[in-house]
């Protein structure tokens, strides 16, 4: 009797593998497409899965760009997208990036990229800011949670052992996120004990969370697809115009406009950002408004242990990164009491561990004194900023970059 | 009538060609339902906290 029933499983299985594999082949087929000729511009759904940036690492014209609040923030006519719109200099950035990312959900969104990501470039990005609390908000983290990333990470099979283990133990730190997902759960309890027999658990379950993860793939190739299906506007191609790019004069119109839009407060911060959260500070509320306790965390905060986490997948994932931080605003952080050396501890600590990898990093610290490079405490980039974010992307990406 | 049609569906399904084709498509059926299930995936994340970076 079961003999009866083997062959004809046996058949509706391949012919749903099959169907399932058109499937996905034809969806990268459009994503392709789409990625290929569309302009510079963030794409919600890239925040929920992977697929498309899958597909943007395969183009040898695009430049992966992972960060926070410093990417995405208001268009200011220098930010990277607008600047590379035409692919200038033979590249436009492919941003992915939403308020808040940290280096814990960062190293995840890179886990998930697997084995395309191996001898490319990207750049990951963020500010001093990343490190002034003592660890992500567990609400921050549960926003930016992504299953397929999380699963991608925990089932890894470029990273080691270690890596995942070290992973494990920060994403148990927030229970919540994990609530739906008893078997990534179970999972990252295995892989956060040291005990032989745990080990044995993750390697038997590690079958099944592969497979899980499969069907997490599928789900994101189906979304991604609609996403695509539902912008038909995307397929405009983009205009591809090579022409050289004058830093010197684009950094002198950016600085003019950035001073005419920054000249209500001492620290160069823009005008109605000044207004809305410094003008009339309230302490107890205002995220933006900092002190030496930010400084303080500063030095302890979990971000590290993190941002460690997130250089070691990179390097394991054969990844060729840029590690791109911000400045201080020294006038700012001089007038709350926070000294030169307390900001150059930041500095120091993240050039010794980005070193430590053998990456190249840019921090821009040289620009700490200029009042306009920032747009607030929280070294949001200004237009003039940007300028200098800009270039050290084309140098990086052509290989320049010293 | 109703003896008449379990007859004829017990000597069609006695024939192996039938039997193997009615199965497979049976066995597609639960796929296909897990697929529909599980296949768009819930993608709506959880209220967000903004953290000011």
């Amino acid at each position: 009797m079961k003999r009866i029933h083997l062959l004809p499983a046996l058949w509706a299985l391949i012919l749903v593998a099959t169907a399932l594999n058109s499937g996905v082949l034809y969806a990268q087929v459009v994503e392709s497409h789409y990625v290929r000729v569309m302009a510079p511009q963030f794409l919600r759904v890239n925040n929920l899965g992977s697929a498309l940036q899958k597909i943007a690492l395969r183009q040898p014209d695009w430049l992966l760009v992972y960060g926070s609040s410093e990417i995405v923030d208001e268009v200011l006519g220098y930010t990277a997208p607008e600047v590379f719109r035409t692919f200038p200099t033979g590249f436009a950035p492919y941003e992915i990036a939403q308020g808040g990312e940290n280096s814990l959900v960062l190293a995840q969104e890179v886990a998930a990229l697997g084995p395309d990501l191996r001898g490319k470039k990207v750049v990951i990005s963020f500010t001093p800011s990343m490190f002034f609390e003592p660890m992500i908000y567990s609400g921050t983290y549960a926003g930016l949670f992504v299953p397929l990333r999380a699963n991608e990470l925990a089932f890894s099979t470029q990273l080691s052992y270690a890596t995942k283990q070290e992973a494990a133990r920060r994403m148990l730190q927030y229970p919540k996120t994990l609530e739906k997902e008893p078997l990534l759960r179970f999972a990252l309890e295995r892989l956060d004990s040291d005990s032989p027999l745990d080990r044995v658990l993750y390697y038997a379950v590690w079958p099944v969370g592969k497979l899980w993860t499969l069907v997490l793939e599928l789900q994101d190739q189906w979304q991604a697809l609609t996403f695509l299906w539902a912008r038909p506007e995307l397929q405009q191609p983009a205009p591809h115009v090579l022409a050289a790019i004058d830093w010197q004069a684009l950094e002198a119109k950016a600085e003019q406009e950035q001073e005419a839009h920054a000249n209500n407060n001492p620290f160069g911060f823009d005008n109605t950002i000044w207004v809305a959260h410094y003008q009339n500070p309230a302490p107890d509320s205002d995220p933006f408004g900092y002190d030496q306790t930010a400084i303080t965390n500063l030095q302890q905060t979990l971000e590290w242990t993190d941002l460690d986490i997130l250089l070691r997948t990179l390097k394991e994932m054969g990844a060729q990164p840029l590690i791109m931080s911000r400045p201080f605003n020294a006038m700012y952080w001089e007038a709350r009491g926070v000294t030169a050396q307390d900001r150059q501890a930041y500095y120091d600590r993240l050039s010794q561990l980005v070193a430590s990898y053998g990456m190249p990093l840019v921090d821009f610290r040289d620009h700490e004194t200029d009042k306009y490079f920032n747009t607030d405490a929280a070294s949001h980039t200004s237009r003039k900023g940007w300028v200098y974010v800009d270039k050290a992307m084309d140098q990086f990406f052509h290989g320049t970059l010293r | 009538m109703i003896k008449q049609w379990t007859n004829f569906f017990t000597e069609l399904y006695a024939n192996p060609w039938v039997r193997t084709v009615a199965l497979t498509l049976y066995y597609l059926a639960i796929l296909a339902g897990l697929i529909l299930m599980y296949g768009k995936g819930d993608f709506s994340a959880p209220s967000f906290i903004y953290q000011a970076f």
